[in-house]
C-alpha cells in the first residue's frame, strides 16, 4: 500500500471512530435524560465501531508506531485485548441495563420515555445514515473484510435508532412497555455479540489453536506433498488478521543444509498456497534417525 | 513480575502443591465467613465502613472460588486446542479479579465519598470492633498462608488471592480505627466514613498495580529488553556459523516458548546443525532460566520474514563480530 492511500485509509477510519464515539456519548446521554432504555442500548451498539475502528487504527499504525523494547508486541495481541476490554465493558453494561430495566417492568413503575428522545433518534438515525452515504465510496480503499464490519455496524445502528424512535412514539401513545421491551430485545443483541468477541479475544490471549477443520486441511494438504517426508506438531494460531503456522518436518538423516532449505522452500509454498489469509510459516526439521531439533 | 521457580520446590515443601489446594478452600471458607458477619454487624451498629468491608469480603469469595478453578485449568497440558498450553489463564482470571476488585473500590470510595459529604453518617456501634478484629485474624492468616504457596509453587493465582487478603487486613485495620475514633463524639463520627472511604483507595491502589502486571504477561512482556542481542551472541559462538534472523516469544505461564529463526550457509548436513541446535538449547537452558520450550526454525534467506526481525543496527553488529 502506498504512503497517500495508507494516509487516507487512516483518515477514513479516524473519521469512523470520531463517529462511533460519538454517537456513543450522544446516544447514551440522551436515553439516559429522556428516560428510554432503547435508546441506552443504541449507544452501547456503537462500541462494537470504537472496537471495529480501533483494531483496524492499531493495524494500520503497526508499521509506523514507535517500538517498545520491552514488548514484542505483535498487534494482534493488542487486537485481542482491546476487543477484550471493550466487549467486558459492553457485556457489564447490557447486564446493568437489562436488570434495570427489568426492574422497572416487575415493579411497575414504567414511565414513558420524553418526547425528546425520539428527536434525538431521529436525529442520530439520520446521521448515521448521511455518514454511510458520504463515507461509503471511501470505505472501497479499505479491505473488503473490513468495510463490511463498518458497514453492518451501521446498518445496525440506524435501525436501531429507528427502532427506539419507534418504541418511544408507541409507549407515549399506546403501549408504555414498548421502549423497555426494545430494550430487552437489544440487550440480548449486544449481549450475545459481545460474549462472541469475549470468547475469540479470550482464546486469542490464550493462543489458541485455529479450528480443527482448517487445522485438519492445511495437515493433510501437507502430507500429501512428499510421501518420504512426515509432518509433526503442526500448530495453527491466529493473531490477529494473521495465520501463525510452525511445523516440524521429519527428513532423510543424509540430507544436506542446501537440500533441507529446499523443503522448508517448498513446503513454504504448499503453505501458501492453502492459506489465502496472510500467515507466518516456521519450519523445524528433525532427522529420522536423528535426536530432536 | 518476578519469575519464580516453578519445578524446584523447597526441601521440606514436597506436599506444596496440595497444600495450596486446602488453603484455598480455607481462603474460601473464611472469607464467606468474614462476609456473613460483616455484613450483619454493619447493619446492626450502623457502621458503613464494616458494610464497604463486608461486601469487599464477598467479592473475596468469589475472587478465590474464580482463582481455585483458573488454577486447576492452567495445569492442564497442552492439547490441540491451546497448542501452548493453559498457563495464561490464571493471568486473564486475576485480571478480571483485579479489574473487579477496582471497580469495587471506586464504588466504596465514592459512596463512603458521598456520606460525607452529605453528612449521613451517626456513630457506629462498639459491636463492630470485634468483628473487625476478627477480620484482622483471619486475613492474616489466609494472606500468610497464600503468599508462601504462591511463592513456593510459582502460582500466580494464589499470589492475587493473598493479596486479595491482604486487601481485606489493610480494609479491616482502616474500619477498626474508623469505628474505634467515632466512639470518641460525634465530632469523630465521621471517622468511619473516613475509614472506608480509605479502604477503597487501598482497594484501587493494589488493583491497579497488579492487574498492570498481569497485563504485561498476558502481552508477551519480554523477560530482558536485550535478550535478543544476548540470543545472537550465544548463537555466533557456536562453531557452524549460523546467525539468528528472528525470534518468536511467548508466555506460556511460568516460562516462555522461544521460536529461533537460524540463517546457515548451504556446507554441511544437517547432522551438524542439529548437534549445534541440540548444544544450544542446552546452554539457552542452562544461562535463561526463564526459558521453556525451545524450537528452531531453518530461515530461507529469499522469504519474507515478519516475525520480530532483529533491527538493522543488531544485525550490522552481528557482521562486525562475524568478521
Amino acid at each position: 500500500m502506498n504512503q497517500s492511500a495508507h494516509e487516507s485509509n487512516e483518515k477514513i477510519v479516524y473519521s469512523l471512530l470520531m463517529f462511533f464515539i460519538c454517537t456513543f456519548i450522544g446516544q447514551v446521554t440522551f436515553g439516559s435524560l429522556c428516560g428510554s432504555n432503547a435508546q441506552l442500548f443504541t449507544g452501547l451498539m456503537a462500541l462494537f465501531g470504537v472496537v471495529f475502528a480501533t483494531i483496524l487504527l492499531i493495524r494500520l499504525r503497526e508499521n509506523t508506531a514507535t517500538k517498545n523494547s520491552w514488548f514484542d508486541i505483535s498487534a494482534g495481541k493488542l487486537e485481542f485485548f482491546i476487543a477484550l476490554a471493550i466487549s467486558s465493558i459492553i457485556v457489564i453494561a447490557s447486564a446493568f441495563i437489562l436488570f434495570f430495566t427489568l426492574h422497572i417492568i416487575l415493579a411497575h413503575t414504567i414511565i414513558a420515555p420524553d418526547l425528546l428522545s425520539a428527536w434525538t433518534s431521529l436525529l442520530f438515525a439520520a446521521i448515521t445514515w448521511f455518514f454511510l452515504v458520504k463515507v461509503q465510496p471511501d470505505m472501497e480503499s479499505l479491505e473488503e473484510e473490513d468495510a463490511q464490519g463498518f458497514r453492518i455496524v451501521m446498518n445496525s445502528l440506524f435501525f436501531a435508532s429507528m427502532l427506539s424512535l419507534l418504541g418511544v412514539v408507541i409507549s407515549r401513545s399506546f403501549i408504555v412497555v414498548m421502549d423497555n421491551l426494545f430494550a430487552i430485545l437489544f440487550s440480548f443483541c449486544t449481549a450475545g455479540y459481545s460474549i462472541f468477541y469475549l470468547y475469540k479475544s479470550f482464546k486469542g490471549l490464550m493462543d489458541a489453536s485455529c479450528h480443527r477443520d482448517i487445522v485438519n486441511h492445511v495437515t493433510e494438504h501437507l502430507n500429501a506433498v512428499d510421501p518420504d517426508i512426515d509432518i509433526e506438531e503442526l500448530t495453527m494460531t491466529q493473531v490477529g488478521k494473521v495465520v501463525e503456522v510452525l511445523f516440524v518436518i521429519i527428513v532423510p538423516h543424509d540430507l544436506s543444509l542446501k537440500e533441507a532449505k529446499n523443503y522448508v522452500r517448498k513446503y513454504k509454498g504448499e503453505v501458501a498456497s492453502v492459506l489465502s489469509d496472510s500467515h507466518e510459516t516456521h519450519i523445524g526439521f528433525k532427522r529420522m534417525q536423528g535426536s530432536a531439533s | 513480575m518476578k519469575m519464580r521457580p516453578t519445578n524446584n520446590l523447597p526441601e521440606g515443601c514436597s506436599d506444596c502443591l496440595n497444600c495450596s489446594d486446602k488453603i484455598m478452600l480455607w481462603s474460601i471458607g473464611g472469607s464467606f465467613f468474614l462476609a456473613i458477619i460483616k455484613l450483619l454487624g454493619g447493619v446492626y451498629s450502623s457502621s458503613s465502613g464494616l458494610m464497604a468491608d463486608g461486601i469487599q469480603s464477598l467479592s473475596c469469595v468469589i475472587g478465590s472460588t474464580i482463582i481455585m478453578f483458573s488454577i486447576r485449568i492452567s495445569k492442564k497440558q497442552k492439547d490441540m486446542h491451546f497448542p501452548f498450553g493453559y498457563g495464561k489463564v490464571e493471568y486473564l482470571v486475576s485480571m478480571i479479579i483485579f479489574s473487579l476488585l477496582m471497580g469495587l473500590g471506586v464504588y466504596i470510595s465514592g459512596s463512603s465519598l458521598l456520606l460525607m459529604l452529605n453528612g449521613n453518617y451517626d456513630i457506629p456501634g462498639v459491636s463492630g470492633v470485634p468483628i473487625a478484629a476478627i477480620s484482622i485474624f483471619v486475613n492474616f492468616l489466609i494472606y500468610k498462608y497464600s503468599i508462601c504457596a504462591g511463592k513456593k509453587t510459582g502460582s500466580n493465582g494464589m499470589i492475587a488471592n493473598a493479596y486479595q487478603a491482604k486487601a481485606d487486613l489493610y480494609s479491616s485495620t482502616a474500619v477498626l480505627a474508623g469505628i474505634a475514633l467515632a466512639q470518641l463524639g460525634t465530632v469523630f463520627a465521621i471517622c468511619d466514613p473516613l475509614a472506608a472511604f480509605a479502604v477503597g483507595l487501598l482497594i484501587i491502589k493494589d488493583g491497579v498495580t497488579h492487574w498492570k502486571q498481569n497485563l504485561q504477561v498476558i502481552l508477551d512482556k519480554v523477560p530482558d529488553p536485550e535478550y535478543r542481542s544476548k540470543l545472537q551472541a550465544l548463537v555466533l559462538n557456536e562453531p557452524l556459523g549460523a546467525t539468528l534472523e528472528y525470534v518468536r516469544l511467548k508466555r506460556t505461564g511460568e516460562k516462555y516458548w522461544l521460536g529461533m529463526g537460524l540463517n546457515v550457509s548451504d556446507g554441511g548436513g544437517l547432522d551438524v546443525l542439529e548437534e549445534t541446535t541440540s548444544h544450544l538449547k542446552s546452554v539457552l537452558h542452562s544461562r535463561m532460566s526463564w526459558i521453556g520450550h525451545v524450537e528452531f526454525f531453518l530461515n530461507v534467506p529469499d522469504e519474507p520474514v515478519i516475525a520480530a526481525p532483529l533491527s538493522d543496527t543488531d544485525s550490522s553488529e552481528d557482521e562486525t563480530q562475524k568478521s
